[in-house]
């Protein structure tokens, strides 16, 4: 088995509201990615996800707890230090419209974290740039022109090449796709697989949508609330769902298949997530939960290693699902 | 109930003319669901806005075609007759919830104020009625919601209100453009099953628009595919899933993430981009990223063909005299089910 190439050790993000309150957006969240692995993020809006992706590449300062890259803490460093961790660590943002610099061209928005990082001569990099822009799909002729002349497919395609530009190892996905047409999403996908294959990278891949999740990771978290609730390999998670929360996004993802729709039991949550500012006493998912019981009025448990490989946290899961076999 | 005849639409850019639509037509019956699918800049949302005639005057170009509401046609309305029937006889919910209600006005307000615009004057029935509107939305406490504003609201409870707002004077049809695709997944399936619910109570028809073929499925029964601002294909949802005939709903359907999916297989995708509309190609809008394209694809539209009751396709693979056998390509859609 390959190694850890990330590890997040009871990560927390706070931020103070001002009012003397406090959102928690991830609250104690530990996870490991291995090297060449996708690690797949996935939630409700305001669960959290965003916040995990950008706090692992320090664009926020974690709470509390530690990130380990390639086995060194990598939490708190100092200027020169982080500077030399940006290079392994890269981002693909959301937006393709927002996350490119509209007054750069291409040439210059994919060049600039090798400048920054002195890693070519001036000739090596322009043929670099080139380089990049093939192994995305664009062309040389592209390197000129302004983000405002392309589509939101091909912005993404600039995105994905600055963030390789400087031989990461590791790259968050931030819904890379979730903006993109449908016939485009698919394009990327592929793109996206084929460059961790070549360049045996290692993604974080967040998004709302679990079909497209369990498509591309090894690895799935379930986060709700600021917290991780399940994680486990990509096909168990989707055969054998455990926690109440992970069958209700499941089951809410429309099916395109017309009689299998029809057919379909739907678990409808009711509600929303209640506000994270608040501290609940009781599991974070019971005011929305199908199964609640007695023994959730403790609180939202720790992940513990329910079969092999496979992390839960629910109380009430060993009556519901485990002991009695009661498997999908 | 609601039929769309030959729509050619343009608009007047700086650029120069976009022309949007170029002949769409489509039909909605008394109490049924038809889902409008297509990317962005298909012309999905010009289709929908042109028969609330929503487009700014000063801008659009309504070249050809017709919009028949009860055998009238609503291109020759008058802008006070059109208020008669926005909102009354048709009305429609956005997709950005955040900006299509009124952030200075109470959601009790903009409820109540549709119901006076059409005509009820009593302010203590119209309150009443609006707290039950929204009850029947599914919005909890519904006395103390109607004095709050927008911002006090989830995305998901906005919608609700939006679509209390639409369904206040009982209209015919609904048209939802996009409603649930800003959306969580959980979410998303509570609105699609309140707008069945009240589809199937009220027996409205509902003008479906989305490109999350997954929602189509659910929600609706007839399907119209939209491409480069025509109707590249349309028929029940079971035309459409299973007996499809255009090649761009094959695209469409392959590059469909399902759960089930093998993560060892690769997706196909559609590759290239849409037509441009300010400069539309001359043939089939689809041409250029079609994979069976012959020759005479890039130099004429290809006309309607009727293959059963509702099932229509644009397509030159389906003229009789076409050297390749359609079927035989079907076959070739390995992963097609």
């Amino acid at each position: 088995m390959s190694k850890n190439l990330v590890e997040v050790r009871g990560l927390k993000k706070y931020f103070p509201l001002g009012d003397g309150n406090i959102l928690k957006a991830v609250d104690d969240v530990s996870f490991t990615i291995r090297e060449g692995e996708t690690f797949g993020l996935v939630g409700e809006s305001g669960c959290g996800k965003t916040t995990v992706g950008r706090t692992i590449t320090r664009l926020y300062t974690a709470t509390d707890g530690q990130i380990l890259f390639d086995g060194k803490d990598v939490t708190h460093l100092n200027k020169k230090d982080s500077k030399a961790l940006a290079k392994d660590m890269q981002m693909i943002f959301q937006d393709p419209y927002a996350s490119l610099d509209p007054r750069m061209t291409v040439e210059m928005i994919i060049s600039e974290g090798m400048k920054i990082h002195k890693m070519y001569s001036e000739e090596e990099t322009r043929n670099r740039v080139y380089e990049l822009l093939e192994l995305v799909g664009l062309n040389k002729e592209h390197a000129t022109r302004y983000p405002h002349e392309f589509s939101g497919g091909q912005r993404q395609r600039v995105g994905i090449a600055r963030a390789l530009a400087v031989n990461p190892r590791f790259i968050v996905c931030d819904e890379p796709i979730s903006a993109l047409d449908v016939s485009v999403q698919a394009q990327v996908v592929n793109l996206l697989k084929k460059l961790q294959k070549e360049k045996h990278l290692s993604y974080l891949f967040i998004a709302h949508d679990l079909s497209l999740v369990k498509y591309l990771s090894d690895r799935i978290g379930v986060m709700y609330m600021g917290s991780l609730v399940e994680v486990t390999e990509a096909e168990e998670l989707y055969k054998n769902p455990l926690h109440p929360y992970t069958r209700a996004l499941l089951s809410a993802i429309p099916v395109a298949d017309p009689k299998e729709e029809n057919e379909r039991h739907r678990i409808v949550l009711s509600g929303e997530p209640s506000n994270p500012i608040n501290t609940l006493a009781e599991c974070k998912f019971y005011s929305r939960c199908p199964h609640k019981a007695e023994c959730c009025k403790a609180g939202l448990p720790a992940l513990r290693e329910v079969k092999k490989g496979h992390f839960l946290a629910c109380s009430n899961a060993d009556a519901l699902y485990v002991d009695n076999q009661g498997f999908l | 109930m609601l039929e769309v005849k030959n729509l050619t639409v343009s608009f007047h850019t700086y650029a120069g003319e976009v022309q949007a639509l170029r002949g769409v037509d489509f039909a909605v019956e008394d109490g049924e669901v038809l889902a409008i699918v297509g990317e962005s800049g298909c012309g999905k949302s010009v289709t929908v806005q042109s028969v609330m005639q929503l487009h700014k005057p000063d801008t659009v170009d309504y070249k050809a075609g017709e919009i028949l509401y009860n055998g009238e046609n609503l291109l020759r309305y008058t802008e006070k007759q059109m208020q008669q029937i926005r909102g009354k006889e048709i009305s429609m919910i956005f997709q950005d919830v955040m900006t299509s209600l009124n952030p200075t006005m109470t959601v009790g307000k903009q409820i109540t104020e549709i119901l006076k615009i059409h005509g009820q004057k009593d302010a203590g029935k119209n309150k009443e009625q609006a707290i039950e509107l929204l009850r029947a939305v599914g919005i909890a406490n519904p006395e103390k919601r109607f004095d709050q504003y927008p911002h006090e609201f989830s995305g998901g409870m906005r919608q609700r209100v939006m679509i209390a707002i639409a369904s206040a004077c009982n209209p015919k049809i609904l048209i939802a453009d996009e409603p649930t695709t800003a959306l969580d997944v959980t979410v998303q399936a509570q609105i699609l099953d309140l707008m069945k619910e009240l589809q199937k109570e009220r027996n409205m028809s509902i003008i479906f628009i989305t490109h999350n073929l997954g929602v189509v499925a659910n929600i609706a029964q007839k399907v119209a595919v939209m491409y480069g601002g025509i109707v590249v294909e349309s028929g029940t949802v079971y035309d459409i899933f299973y007996r499809s005939k255009h090649p761009y709903t094959w695209g469409l359907m392959n590059s469909t993430f399902r759960l089930e999916q093998d993560k060892k297989e690769e997706l196909h995708p559609i590759e290239g981009t849409p037509p441009d509309l300010l400069n539309p190609p001359k043939g089939c809008p689809f041409a250029s990223r079609c994979e069976y394209a012959m020759k005479i694809c890039t130099e004429q539209l290809p006309e309607q063909t009727e293959l059963g009751t509702f099932h229509k396709c644009r397509c030159h693979l389906l003229d009789p005299d076409c050297p390749v056998d359609i079927d035989e390509v079907r076959k070739h859609e390995q992963k097609f089910s």
